[in-house]
């Protein structure tokens, strides 16, 4: 044992990938504010925020693209993020923009960054038969990479952050423009990594319905952590009580007359439904109000909403702890 | 070592489907050999040249005979009249019209100046010189025979007898002097270019980021690109030297080898110039644009066709901030004089020094953009 990896505690065995304080600032911008949590290994973890709030940030110091300002980040059972050369030999990635070379065929792609994986040989052509018998694409290996639909393209670049077997999946955003069909037969094959190869995967999204499957959830908002844990806890953490009525008609004059009430937190259509969102301890109250407008019903917190809660609650504790006038940095 | 036969594989195999940019390859050296080799004549010859002989004696006929014998001068044609003359000069149908006094012939027997003028068209001033010092010559050696005569010398021996023996280029052939030289401009007009565009296609495309995160270090990514560039410069400068040659028939009077040599590290500069574009524009559009930049002063404040000699002190110094001129001074002392590297130690070390400086910042730069 080295005498700096000794100094530290390992990390828990349950924990695969430990982010420690993160923090990456452009300038006077801060695009990660000092970011920690656990990434449990075999498991889908996801990484939630809007545009814009420094996940892919995250994730690109985590990938070991970007260098953090101050923080570290340690996994691999024993390896540092700075240890560079072997932390990405370890990793597989795949971002949104799918980055294949699109003037070199399918295999010649795949052989590419095989080899710069350190494959060759057999091993090589037996990973390239394999994935491109997983994800289907056996029959195009010869097709100039342009040619692929977007589906087609994301599945041969997971296929290619796939070929050395990684550890660690990064998933930045990956179904981007993949339709609905395309993007299940993705999700499938994701959950069968984890579940059979034991590989753990990072991934963000925007999509709701793929946050849903994530074994366990991080959002992040502004370069803050705001919340974090399994989706079923993040959803009995919801402030209040979510209440649902079934409307005839007039949606949006229903939405306007209980909009801005008291006892509600939040208001909101869905179909010919009205979703409200009680305050805690006044659900009586929020309950008497919409049942003029139908029949109430207690209903199930989408993720959605705890989103917008936990966005809610985020902007509220930045009000508050901000000074009345605001300083101005020079 | 495995990794960087990977990337460059995969640069080769790129380039391969790249039919347009190998065939520019070929094509852009070939062309501007051509155009840079036949189209540049500094020797400006047979202007057409008009004759208003107000004399028409022995004496003026023999002074047109020889400027017509000179072949710097075609005689095409006489006119009457000075307003004809000038008619003729400003519709631009001739570049010189010789005017003969009346009492040309008259005045040379008699042993007083006999009187010429020789008009030129300087707008275009390298023509002017030119007919001016052939004009000037000829004055020369028909006032030298008259003396004589008057002297009474049977042979006429001057008194100074200043030559000039062109050394290097005996014939005086432009072709001589511009090809060397061409050798540097088509290295900076593909190289910087491609390399840029190269380097920002992968940026844009999003493949660099993939690449980054692969075990694959910057220096084999930088190695990977550049090493397919070194070979393209190196048939180029292959080709050059070959239509060089054989075609303009300019022999190679120093070491081929030192040739390829000063050609590698100058290269090595254009590389670095290439790298340090594409980490400044962010689309290729931009690369070739801001390649551009480089093109002008590597062409004309190199010394390539403008000696530096004759530029005002100004630009004299910012010559010296430009590689070409030192490759220049390089290629042109092998191929022309003879020199061997030893001797063009200085321009060499010159070269070399900014050669490193520009390899050096390039790569700085490119890890700095890439964090």
């Amino acid at each position: 044992m080295r005498a700096e990896t000794s100094s530290r505690a390992p990390l828990p065995p349950g924990v695969f990938l430990r982010a420690e304080g993160l923090v990456k600032k452009f300038g006077d911008f801060v695009a990660v504010n000092g970011v920690t949590f656990d990434v449990p290994r075999g498991k889908v973890f996801g990484f939630l925020g809007p545009n814009g709030s420094g996940k892919s940030t995250t994730i690109r110091m985590l990938a070991g693209l970007l260098n953090p300002t101050s923080g570290t980040a340690r996994g691999f059972d024993g390896l540092d993020v700075t240890d560079t050369e072997r932390w990405k030999s370890r990793l597989g990635y795949m971002s949104q923009k799918f980055s294949l070379y699109l003037d070199l065929t399918v295999e010649e792609n795949l052989r590419f960054f095989g080899r710069v994986y350190g494959l060759a040989g057999p091993r090589l052509d037996e990973r390239i038969r394999e994935l491109s018998g997983t994800l289907r694409f056996e029959r195009l290996k010869d097709t100039l990479t342009e040619s692929l639909s977007t589906g087609m393209r994301q599945r041969v670049a997971l296929a290619a952050a796939l070929l050395h077997e990684p550890l660690l999946l990064f998933l930045d955003e990956p179904t981007g423009g993949v339709d609905p069909k395309g993007r299940r037969l993705f999700w499938e094959l994701i959950y069968d990594l984890a579940a059979e190869k034991g590989m753990t995967v990072l991934v963000t999204t925007h999509y709701m319905d793929e946050a849903e499957q994530c074994d366990e959830l991080a959002f992040i908002l502004n370069g803050d952590l705001i919340a974090h844990g399994e989706p079923h806890a993040l959803k009995r953490g919801i402030s209040g009580r979510l209440l649902e009525v079934d409307l005839e008609s007039a949606p949006f004059e229903a939405l306007a007359a209980v909009r801005g009430a008291a006892p509600l937190e939040d208001a909101y259509l869905f179909g010919l439904r009205l979703r409200v969102l009680a305050r805690e301890g006044r659900v009586d109250d929020a309950l008497s109000l919409v049942s003029r407008l139908g029949t109430p019903a207690v209903a199930e917190p989408s993720l959605e909403d705890v989103f917008v809660d936990l966005a809610r609650g985020y902007a509220e504790r930045k009000a508050a702890a901000q000074p009345p006038t605001r300083m101005v940095t020079t | 070592m495995n990794r960087l036969l990977a990337l460059m594989r995969k640069e080769f195999l790129q380039l391969r489907r790249d039919t347009i940019t190998l065939r520019m390859m070929v094509f852009i050296p070939v062309m501007q050999t051509f155009i840079f080799g036949y189209a540049i004549n500094y020797d400006v010859k047979h202007l057409k040249t008009i004759v208003l002989d107000e004399d028409r004696s022995f004496d003026s006929r023999e002074l047109v005979a020889k400027m017509a014998a000179s072949q710097y001068f075609d005689v095409v044609g006489t006119v009457g009249s000075f307003e004809e003359l000038r008619r003729e000069m400003d519709e631009g149908r001739v570049s010189s019209a010789l005017v003969i006094d009346r009492d040309y012939g008259e005045s040379r027997r008699r042993g007083a100046p006999a009187r010429a003028l020789l008009i030129v068209n300087a707008s275009d001033t390298t023509t002017s010189t030119q007919a001016m010092s052939i004009a000037a010559g000829i004055s020369n050696q028909l006032s030298v025979q008259t003396l004589a005569r008057r002297a009474g010398w049977k042979e006429a021996a001057l008194p100074v007898d200043l030559r000039v023996r062109p050394w290097y280029n005996p014939d005086l052939r432009t072709a001589t002097f511009i090809i060397p030289g061409l050798i540097a401009i088509i290295l900076t007009f593909t190289l910087i270019p491609f390399t840029a565009i190269a380097i920002v296609r992968e940026r844009e495309r999003g493949t660099l980021e993939q690449l980054q995160v692969t075990p694959v270090t910057r220096l084999e990514i930088i190695l990977g690109k550049l090493f397919p560039f070194i070979l393209i410069g190196v048939f180029q400068l292959t080709l050059i030297i070959g239509l060089m040659v054989f075609l303009f028939r300019v022999p190679i009077a120093g070491s081929v080898v030192q040739l390829y040599v000063s050609g590698l590290v100058f290269m090595a500069a254009v590389l670095g110039l290439g790298m340090l574009v594409s980490t400044v524009a962010r689309t290729q559009m931009q690369a070739m644009q801001l390649s551009f930049v480089f093109l002008l002063p590597f062409v004309f404040l190199s010394g390539y066709v403008f000696p530096i000699d004759g530029m005002p002190k100004v630009f004299q110094l910012i010559t010296y901030v430009i590689p070409a001129r030192y490759f220049i001074e390089v290629i042109r002392g092998i191929v022309l004089r003879g020199a061997s590297l030893p001797e063009l130690w200085k321009p060499m070390a010159w070269m070399t020094a900014y050669t490193v400086l520009i390899v050096g910042a390039a790569v700085l730069r490119f890890k700095k953009t890439n964090d």
